[in-house]
């Protein structure tokens, strides 16, 4: 399949397109809101009187919850982040069982993959509250019922320096000489995984991923793990995170980010507010935070591809990079037999 | 109907519990069975205040059983057992153990580990509200009668076997019982302690006047430390005599048996006479001559006639080998030793294996033949058992 | 004075006390059926007929995959067992029957061990002889296959080794086999014949019992294929069960678990009771031989008796030293390469150990652990008091309880999930309900032995020192149970504050305890951290081990009066 030379990730913001968006969006939103029964919350979000603790589950690592944490507590002074990160997959998980045995104990859900979040709405588990976006362009796929995307996770591969022949190519990663050599996450535990594996699937099927089960490539649990093994060279080569390579770079790691030839894998970070949330204004202030010019800066140094504002982190993706395009609403009806056959194949 | 008093709390001064006169101990008709398997039957018994008794019988035979049972630990099935006159077990009735005021000295010590010896020796007061130092004291005291001075602090645990019993017996004497009850208490011990410890008990008794019962299984050990003893044969009591008695008049062969009695022999009478007795062994083959005590002792036979079943005993120290032919038999000597002091010849004759002992040196060769005359020789008619004497 | 109406009572207890004593005991049976019972039926009951039970369910257990995991639990059980039953006979025979030197301090070094948790081993051993690891960055030597079912098989067999030397080391102790041994000896027969004719054949039943018991914990092992055999895609039963809880099972997950944890369940009982008939046939190993350094060994090693100790010594290393050396490394390495001069390690990762979620975490497993503990231990004080004259009830509650400490911590985890997860989910009331139903076993078993090797007669001598039955009990009875209740707290707070399997099942984002915080942190690719997480769990537990051996041997109370079982640490 020929890959979508559509750009999916908007970076310019023509002025007058903006004022039009602007107005249209903030009736758009108010109408919305008013219907959803909450009150209107205008995108620059002022330091509203919201108190309490809110809890979050986030499928990030530990520090750049941390760090989303550190800034949201000091816009918000009143409000504790209870903040619990860990892989799409588990934190999905538990949600399903909470909701099983009632009382679902998430405020905010900060998953990477849209799938995900449409199933959480029709179990109703997520509310259909939104933020207003007023007066910005949102991405295309990068809102659904219930939930706006916040950042973007690349899936790009994580290189050792200096090697002979290094893959530039997606294909070039059943090449035998990185036997035993390559590393990858889970999809079932990593969201961003399973939407590079859906997107690798489409393109070469999968004898593409027998292949490399067959050249002994290492199926750890998170991306982060991955980004960790390349780091400390156990693997040559990796497919991991932009925002993970980051952190390892700025830890001073000996690594090299590769952006793929044909494409980096782009996987919406989507946020929303559960629909039994104890402490909804705080949720909302939280997802309008991280929506916000200063939410977005913060993921930015955080090293995530934010999504709005323009701000954008440390070694940024070229500007000339490719981008595959997920088709994300036809994975959804598909996601069991994906997962399966992940397992499959890899176990 | 009689007013029911509690218990008395203060001490009572050693000696007030025997009453002027009466039983000490009574049991009347009592029996005991576990499990379907009957333990003691139809026992009874009189112990006078102040006397040692000794319990004898082959293992199985009920002694600790009946010990316990005047203890309180096991209950009658019937019968009635009275300590100094006052019924403490009958139909309806059981005072437990801890009522009865008395003192147990067990077979293996059951000294408590956690406690030090003092302590003890001192919990039968302790549990009757005595102050700790007055019964540290006490216990002391006790201790030092024991030999035990200076034990005080140290962990039961540490002593020898020997020592433990005697910490077991100063705590069988701590509270002031009414009685002294002790269950084979030498058997633990080693041999070389025995002797101290018997003396130890004996004293301890004798100084109090207090009333004591030891079961063992060993006859010399009952004969040694008791003024009466009970020979106890699968739960019934063949005798109660002293051990002079038991020696000389045992009420049947199993009594003559189990007191040590060596050449015991049931036999039928084949003829009888003035002091003289001819039986046939049980083979049926040997035949036998034997002297009976003299006319008008009790170990004279008269009523024994042909064909009879007795039992006969022939003491080891009254049979005399002569010249061989000029015996009431011959024999043959199996083998000759010298063995404490004396010597002990074995001598077959027919079936069978006679037991003799000589004075001085042995001087019979094996093989020899020796002409055998049984002197002084006790008939016992049977398995009857004559009642206490 | 007549004292034959003097506080009369009867000696059979009053007709409310035996009430009370029933009272007591039909509570008992219902904790124990509410504890033990009710989750394991409630599991049988999912498998059978629950929602996505039933007919799904087994129909998903007959999928691929699972085939494949169960096929893999058991080849690997399998070859795990075989080697730790070469390994722990060889140094039996070596601490027993040689004249190896320092052969007592080997023993020990053997054993010790399995003081360490199972995942802790496995991360060891990745930092030690992994890619990028200690042995490869100082020797460029490097165990690729340690992540795989090599790595498996061999840590498996690793972990159950010292518990065959320890059972075979005492049969081999008995006077009866020694006795044997002799008589061969001087009838001229060379050792090796010995040893295949006479000391292998009598001491059978010990080591195919310890080899039964190295297979089920061997398949019932959780830490060490998650750490090592989920990164090469090598599924076992256990590391399904708890992907298919946690990440991949969807709405259907626990049936599906609970599926599989029945089927585990099954297998593992008919196991156990293969393994109890083995041992009812065996007799007892009787008194211990008087033969110490004195007789002249079996296997004199002669020339090789250097040799032989300095490759006792290599295992030691090797097995024990490395790893836990490279662990120590790791966790003060910075950045994300091994640093070996001291000067440059940082304590930042016990920081992060030691703060926040993870401090959080810690002080969950303390509280937890000892909550249990104190439960377990007095518990079963209680219990074994109450059951000290009912022999038939008490085996059938020692059985009742013995069974969630046999079967597999999945299998009770899932069992206890399914039975409180409407109510409990997510708390930590759920976990401490796992960990009592698992450990309750041990308080019960070491108070019922305590009070089995209590003589009755210390009891008769303090009543008729006059006590009463309840104050001869107070007296007596209790201050020999203590020493039981003291070695009982203390190892259910050591299984308890390591245990990883059911807190790996069972913890909700608030309640994670300390072992799944290593987890957690090992799934995240957080190196250094994953190593200092691992050493202060393995420090907290020898540091507890430790504590209890003091106190217990520094007591007055002489523990062979009162009879304690507890696993021989030393030969």
């Amino acid at each position: 399949m020929k890959s979508s030379r559509r750009s999916a990730h908007p970076r310019i913001l023509n002025g007058r397109h903006a004022a039009v968006a602007a107005a249209a969006g903030l009736v758009a939103v108010t109408a919305l809101v008013q219907a959803a029964g909450a009150s209107p919350v205008a995108p620059e979000a002022k330091r509203a009187p919201v108190s309490g603790s809110v809890t979050v589950y986030a499928a990030l690592t530990a520090q750049g919850g941390q760090g989303f944490t550190s800034a949201f507590e000091s816009a918000y002074p009143g409000v504790t982040v209870n903040m619990v990160t860990g892989g799409t997959g588990a934190l999905a998980t538990q949600l399903a069982a909470q909701q099983q045995s009632g009382h679902v104990r998430a405020d905010v859900v900060l998953f990477a993959d849209p799938t995900d979040m449409d199933s959480l709405v029709s179990e109703g588990i997520l509310s259909t509250w939104k933020p207003s976006l007023a007066g910005r362009a949102i991405p295309a796929g990068y809102t659904g019922k219930g939930w706006v995307g916040a950042f973007t996770f690349e899936m790009m591969m994580l290189e050792h320096p200096g090697m002979a022949n290094p893959p530039l190519e997606w294909p070039a990663l059943t090449s035998s000489a990185l036997q035993g050599q390559l590393a990858i996450g889970s999809a079932s535990y990593s969201g961003t995984t399973f939407g590079w594996a859906t997107e690798l699937h489409t393109l070469f099927g999968w004898k593409y991923f027998q292949s490399l089960k067959a050249g002994g490539v290492r199926v750890e649990q998170s991306t982060t793990t991955v980004g960790t093994d390349v780091a400390s060279g156990k693997d040559l080569v990796g497919v991991t995170l932009d925002s993970v390579a980051r952190s390892i770079i700025a830890q001073g790691g000996n690594v090299q980010m590769v952006w793929p030839n044909d494409g980096a894998v782009p996987i919406p970070a989507t946020v929303g507010i559960t629909k039994d949330s104890g402490n909804t204004a705080a949720a909302k202030a939280f997802v309008t935070w991280l929506l916000s010019r200063s939410g977005q800066v913060e993921a930015a140094k955080l090293g995530y591809d934010a999504a709005y504002f323009g701000a954008t982190p440390a070694h940024p993706m070229p500007k000339h990079e490719k981008q595959l395009n997920i088709n994300w609403s036809r994975i959804t009806a598909d996601k069991t037999s994906i997962l399966d056959s992940f397992a499959g194949i890899f176990g | 109907m009689a007013a029911v008093r509690a218990a008395p709390a203060a001490p009572e001064p050693a000696g007030q519990g025997v009453p002027s006169g009466g039983a000490a101990i009574e049991l009347a008709g009592v029996s005991l069975a576990y499990r379907d398997h009957t333990v003691l039957e139809g026992v009874d018994l009189e112990i006078r205040p102040g006397e040692i008794v000794a319990i004898v019988g082959p293992s199985g035979s009920g002694k600790s059983s009946l010990l316990r049972t005047i203890a309180g630990f096991l209950e009658p099935l019937d019968g009635v057992v009275r300590i100094n006159g006052g019924v403490v077990a009958a139909s309806g009735v059981n005072i437990p153990p801890e009522r009865r005021r008395i003192g147990f000295v067990f077979q293996h010590y059951a000294l408590w580990p956690h406690m030090t010896v003092r302590e003890n020796v001192a919990y039968p007061w302790k549990t009757r509200g005595v102050r700790t130092e007055e019964r540290a004291r006490r216990a002391e005291q006790l201790l030092a009668r024991m030999g035990l001075d200076g034990f005080g602090d140290r962990s039961p645990t540490t002593l020898s076997g020997g020592q433990q019993q005697r910490v077991a017996l100063a705590r069988g004497l701590a509270g002031d019982p009414r009685l002294l009850l002790l269950d084979e208490p030498l058997s633990s011990v080693d041999a070389a302690r025995r002797d101290e410890l018997q003396t130890l008990i004996i004293d301890a008794a004798r100084a109090q006047q207090l009333t004591t019962v030891v079961t063992t299984h060993d006859q010399r050990e009952a004969t040694t430390l008791a003024d009466r003893v009970v020979v106890l044969s699968a739960g019934r009591i063949a005798q109660f005599a002293t051990p002079v008695e038991l020696y000389q008049h045992p009420a049947n062969a199993f009594v003559a048996r189990f007191m040590g009695a060596l050449n015991v022999f049931e036999a039928t009478v084949v003829d009888r006479g003035n002091g003289w007795l001819r039986v046939t062994l049980r083979d049926g083959a040997t035949e036998v001559l034997a002297h009976a005590g003299a006319a008008g002792s009790e170990a004279h036979d008269e009523t024994s006639v042909a064909g009879d079943r007795v039992v006969l005993v022939a003491r080891p120290e009254s049979i005399r080998l002569v010249a061989a032919g000029a015996g009431d038999q011959d024999g043959t000597v199996v083998r000759s030793a010298l063995v404490d002091g004396r010597s002990e010849v074995r001598v077959e004759v027919g079936s069978a294996l006679l037991h003799v002992f000589e004075t001085g040196l042995p001087q019979r060769e094996t093989g020899e033949r020796a002409g055998v005359v049984l002197e002084h020789c006790l008939v016992l008619r049977g398995e009857g058992a004559r009642t206490s004497g | 004075m007549s004292d034959s109406l003097a506080g009369l009572s009867a000696e059979r207890p009053a007709l409310g006390e035996r009430q009370l004593h029933r009272l007591k005991l039909g509570l008992l049976a219902v904790a124990a059926l509410i504890l033990v019972g009710y989750p394991l039926a409630d599991l049988l009951r999912s498998a059978l007929s629950g929602p996505g039970g039933g007919i799904g369910a087994w129909r998903a257990i007959a999928a691929r995959p699972v085939v494949t995991a169960l096929t893999h639990t058991v080849v690997v059980s399998a070859l795990a067992t075989m080697l730790a039953g070469a390994l722990g006979v060889t140094m039996a025979l070596l601490v027993a029957r040689s004249d190896l030197p320092l052969r007592r301090w080997f023993g020990g070094a053997w054993v010790a061990p399995l003081i360490v948790p199972a995942y802790v081993t496995g991360v060891a051993w990745l930092d030690a002889y992994s890619r990028a690891g200690l042995s490869d960055d100082l020797a460029h030597v490097a165990v690729n296959w340690l992540s795989g079912p090599g790595g498996v098989v061999l840590l498996l067999a690793l972990q159950g080794a010292p518990l065959i030397y320890l059972l075979v080391f005492a049969a081999l102790r008995s006077a009866r086999i020694g006795a044997f041994e002799e008589a061969a000896r001087s009838a001229g027969r060379s050792p090796i014949g010995i040893l295949l004719d006479i000391t292998l054949p009598l001491a059978k039943s010990a080591i195919a019992g310890g080899m039964l018991l190295v297979f089920v914990s061997s398949a019932a092992d959780f830490g060490i294929p998650a750490v090592l055999a989920i990164p090469a895609g090598f599924t076992t039963v256990t590391t399904v069960i708890y992907s298919d809880l946690s990440f991949a099972g969807g709405a259907n997950a626990i049936s599906s678990a609970g599926a599989l944890s029945a089927l585990l369940g099954v297998v593992a009982i008919a196991l156990l009771i293969a393994t109890s008939r083995a041992n009812r046939g065996r007799a007892g190993a009787g008194p211990t031989s008087g033969h110490g350094a004195t007789s002249r060994p079996l296997l004199a090693l002669g020339r090789f008796r250097l040799v032989a100790a300095a490759g006792c010594a290599a295992f030691v290393v090797v097995t024990t030293a490395i790893p836990l050396g490279a662990l120590f490394i790791t966790s003060v390495s910075p950045g994300f390469r091994l640093v070996f001069a001291p000067v440059r390690w940082v304590g930042s990762s016990y920081a992060s150990a030691l703060s926040g979620q993870n401090l959080a975490a810690l002080g969950r497993s303390a509280l937890l652990a000892g909550s249990a503990a104190v439960i377990v231990a007095l518990g079963g004080a209680f219990v074994a008091l109450l059951l000290r004259r009912e022999s038939r009830l008490a085996s059938a509650a020692a059985l009742l309880l013995s069974l969630p400490f046999a079967l597999p911590g999945s299998v009770v985890a899932i069992a206890v999930l399914i039975a409180w997860q409407r109510w409990l989910y997510g708390s930590l009331l759920i976990i401490l309900l796992a960990y009592v139903a698992r450990f309750a076993v041990i308080g019960v078993r070491t108070s019922t032995a305590t009070l089995g090797a209590l003589s009755e007669d210390l009891v008769e001598a303090a009543r008729v020192s006059g006590a009463s039955q309840w104050r001869a009990t107070r007296d007596v009875v209790m201050p020999a149970l203590w020493p039981g209740i003291v070695t009982s707290f203390a190892i259910t707070f050591l299984f308890a504050v390591h245990e990883l399997t059911m807190s790996s099942l069972l913890y909700g984002p608030a309640t994670k305890t300390f072992a799944v915080a290593v987890l957690d942190a090992e799934q995240a690719g957080e190196v250094a951290l994953t190593a200092a997480l691992a050493i202060v769990v393995t420090a907290i537990t020898v540091i507890v081990a430790g504590a209890a051996l003091a106190v217990r041997s520094s007591r007055r109370l002489v523990v062979a009066d009162v009879g304690i079982e507890m696993p021989a640490w030393q030969p």
